[in-house]
């Protein structure tokens, strides 16, 4: 398959997206199991594990998704905004676990 | 003693196991005409390989070291498909399978 | 794995990109993690003073207590005692922070000052290597690191997604057909069989180092109280200065044995602390903590944590892992690899190898691929200068390391540099000159790098016996299987680096084959 100069554009991009948003994502995804997670009963250092262990997968199902999607535009608006709800749902939650 | 075992029991399943596809069978027999029941064997003695993993370190341990005798076993039999078919012959003949 | 066209290509250029980019990094990581299965072995075949039967379970007291007494303390003097375990045979008392510092090796048993080797050894050089490259700057090396093992498991994920016949091809290896096929079969082969090495290894890698990746995510919670999440993530307890002197606690043998006798009861088997660190240890609030991070006949690290106050002798906290973290515990402690298992780590070390050939093969598939269609000749001699390099260079350089090692003495001195700094040259040295052989030699440096390797293996292990007296023999009468095992490897290097040689065309018109497991038949009119 000849690549193109702008089918390698596109893959840079996907890459870079896959990488740098999945790493933003998975932060706000981590951030979001650690607060909301205690406040169903869980014990603090319990749900950072739990965060932490499926926040692994997130990551590399992201890079997976940003990588195969058919629909590159959507994937660059969907995951930075999934990825600023979590945190800011996070931050909105921190604290009232106490 | 018990490592050995377990070596033993995968290396003759995953063995069994190799010579239940077509055309593994035919490269160690040189024959077309297969015995039924190979592969159920070779299951089995694969089980009984993690079984007696269990019983020399315990289910915590022998989750790492079971996976890990598959592999090691598993690149042995095919160097051994690719290079001294032969002798997987004499194994076959000796479990009446061949 | 049965998926869509389109999404097939998509994983295809994914695997292409991450392994090209990452490959020689993660031949690099995967090689010196290899090593770093025998770190303590390699530490004492580099370090000959420390071939001595292993003492347990000594009082430390008096070993010890002499040494912390006369220390000038100050409120941000931390201490570490390590005890000794059957790899590695020595207390080490270490300090840090305060005043003075202490660096102690001692003999168990006299509580003597072993003046060792001056030498990085294994724990020292390839461990490190392993998780940071020795690239210090910044933390960059970690994060490339981090960065190589993200890529893996993304290589293992889209790797399956690629495999178009997983259980139909488990067992094929064809070296009598093509170069590129045989090639494969081998990427395919090491890839699969040890698939959940692959997955465990990485993803383990991050997790260790996951206070420097994901920094204030997962602890979200704690809303940046250190203290808090110290304590409730690792049993940590950092007490604030009193801003008077303190004393030490009387013994430390007693805090062992208070805390060993606690977890005794709690599991019901027998438990040995293996860490004791005093912290603040000259101010009124200095607490001394037991440590069991590494059971011995336990896959789960991190077992217990209990915290003492130094002066009352008052037990503060006792910490265990819950759940979740009990599982995060024992996938760390897989790859941690502390278990008394010797079947375990030989597995691993085979697991290490295969991942390494895999590596090594999938960057070989490429560049052959690329030679087919047509890649301009400089740039093939870029790319296999780097494979090359990358891999028989490396084992090169490990070998002048260890031979480096043996040649050397304590009090040598020469560019400034100690002696174990000029152990560490000849091995960049050697991989420098290793890479730039291979782009100038081309296909013939297989071979030739083949050669050296053979010849520097043998080199070493005699080294060994001239410079120590202790030929295989004799360690293996004396029981030092740490040194029969690092000699019987270099051997068995040499052979098959000599298996290899004799495979491998000495033409330099003939194909490039697999690191250590060459071609039999050159189909030559295929390639350049």
């Amino acid at each position: 398959m000849p690549s193109t100069k702008s089918q390698t554009l596109h893959r840079s991009w996907r890459l870079v997206l896959a990488l740098i948003g999945g790493y933003a994502l998975t932060l706000g995804y981590m951030s979001l199991v650690s607060v909301a997670l205690p406040l169903t009963g869980v014990v603090r250092s319990e749900a950072a594990v739990i965060g932490l262990l499926t926040g692994m997968v997130v990551y590399v199902v992201v890079i997976i998704w940003c990588a195969s999607s058919r629909h590159l535009l959507r994937v660059s608006l969907l995951v930075p905004s999934i990825a600023a709800i979590c945190h800011v749902t996070a931050g909105a939650l921190v604290g009232r676990s106490g | 003693m018990w490592f050995l075992l377990a070596l033993l029991t995968s290396a003759v399943g995953l063995s069994l196991l190799a010579l239940s596809q077509a055309s593994h069978w035919y490269r160690v027999n040189k024959s077309h005409t297969r015995r039924p029941g190979v592969r159920a064997v070779g299951w089995v003695l694969i089980g009984a390989s993690f079984i007696v993993c269990i019983a020399r370190d315990g289910v915590s341990l022998a989750m790492l070291i079971w996976p890990m005798v598959t592999a090691t076993v598993s690149v042995a039999v095919a160097l051994l498909l690719a290079f001294r078919p032969r002798w997987l012959r004499s194994l076959a003949r000796l479990l009446s399978v061949g | 794995m049965p998926v869509s066209q389109q999404f097939r290509s998509s994983m295809q250029w994914l695997h292409t990109w991450l392994g090209i980019a990452l490959g020689s990094v993660l031949f690099a990581i995967f090689w010196m993690g290899t090593l770093t299965v025998f770190h303590l072995e390699i530490n004492r075949w580099m370090m000959p003073e420390s071939r001595v039967t292993p003492a347990l379970n000594r009082p430390l007291d008096p070993i010890v207590m002499p040494h912390l007494q006369t220390l000038d303390r100050g409120e941000d003097t931390f201490i570490t005692i390590s005890r000794p375990t059957s790899r590695s045979p020595f207390v080490s008392v270490r300090s840090f922070g305060g005043p003075e510092r202490l660096r102690l090796t001692l003999d168990p048993v006299t509580g003597e000052q072993i003046e060792t080797t001056k030498s990085y050894g294994a724990s020292g050089f390839f461990y490190p290597f392993h998780y940071s490259l020795h690239i210090s700057w910044l933390g960059l090396g970690t994060w490339i690191v981090g960065l190589a093992a993200l890529s893996m498991l993304v290589l293992t994920v889209s790797g399956i997604f690629l495999h178009r016949k997983i259980f139909a091809d488990f067992f094929s290896f064809r070296p009598q057909k093509h170069l590129r096929r045989s090639l494969l079969d081998l990427h395919n082969l090491t890839a699969v069989v040890a698939l959940p090495f692959h997955v465990l290894f990485p993803l383990t890698g991050i997790l260790i180092f996951v206070f420097v990746y994901f920094p204030n995510s997962f602890t979200k919670a704690y809303d940046g109280d250190r203290a808090e999440l110290r304590e409730e993530m690792i049993g940590y307890v950092l007490r604030d200065a009193a801003g008077e002197p303190g004393e030490l606690p009387p013994s430390v043998d007693a805090l062992v044995k208070r805390a060993e006798t606690i977890w005794t009861e709690r599991s019901g088997q027998p438990a040995h602390a293996d860490y004791i660190r005093i912290t603040r240890a000259g101010d009124a609030n200095a607490t001394v903590m037991v440590q069991h991070t590494f059971p011995e006949r336990q896959v789960a690290m991190n077992r217990g944590n209990i915290t003492f106050d130094a002066q009352t002798g008052e037990l503060l906290t006792d910490f265990t892992p819950r759940s979740a973290q009990t599982a995060n515990a024992w996938i760390k402690g897989a790859h941690f690899l502390r278990i008394d298992s010797w079947a375990l780590r030989w597995l691993f070390f085979l697991g290490g190898l295969a991942g390494s050939v895999m590596i090594a093969t999938g960057q070989l598939y490429w560049m052959q691929a690329r030679i087919k269609r047509g890649l301009e000749p400089r740039r093939v001699r870029v790319v296999r200068g780097l494979t090359i390099g990358t891999t028989t260079g490396l084992i090169l350089a490990t070998l002048a390391y260890l031979i480096a090692n043996r040649l050397l003495t304590n009090d040598v001195r020469a560019l400034g540099f100690e002696r174990e700094m000029l152990e560490v040259l000849p091995f960049f040295a050697v991989w420098i000159v290793a890479v730039l052989h291979a782009a100038l030699r081309g296909r013939a440096a297989w071979r030739e790098q083949s050669i050296a390797i053979c010849m520097a293996a043998i080199a070493a292990a005699v080294l060994n016996w001239a410079t120590t007296g202790d030929d295989i023999v004799r360690s293996a009468m004396a029981a030092q299987w740490a040194v029969v095992g690092v000699d019987s490897a270099l051997l068995v290097t040499s052979g098959i680096a000599l298996w290899s040689v004799r495979r491998l065309p000495s033409v330099s018109g003939s194909p490039v084959p697999a690191a250590g497991l060459p071609r039999r038949t050159a189909p030559q009119a295929k390639l350049r």
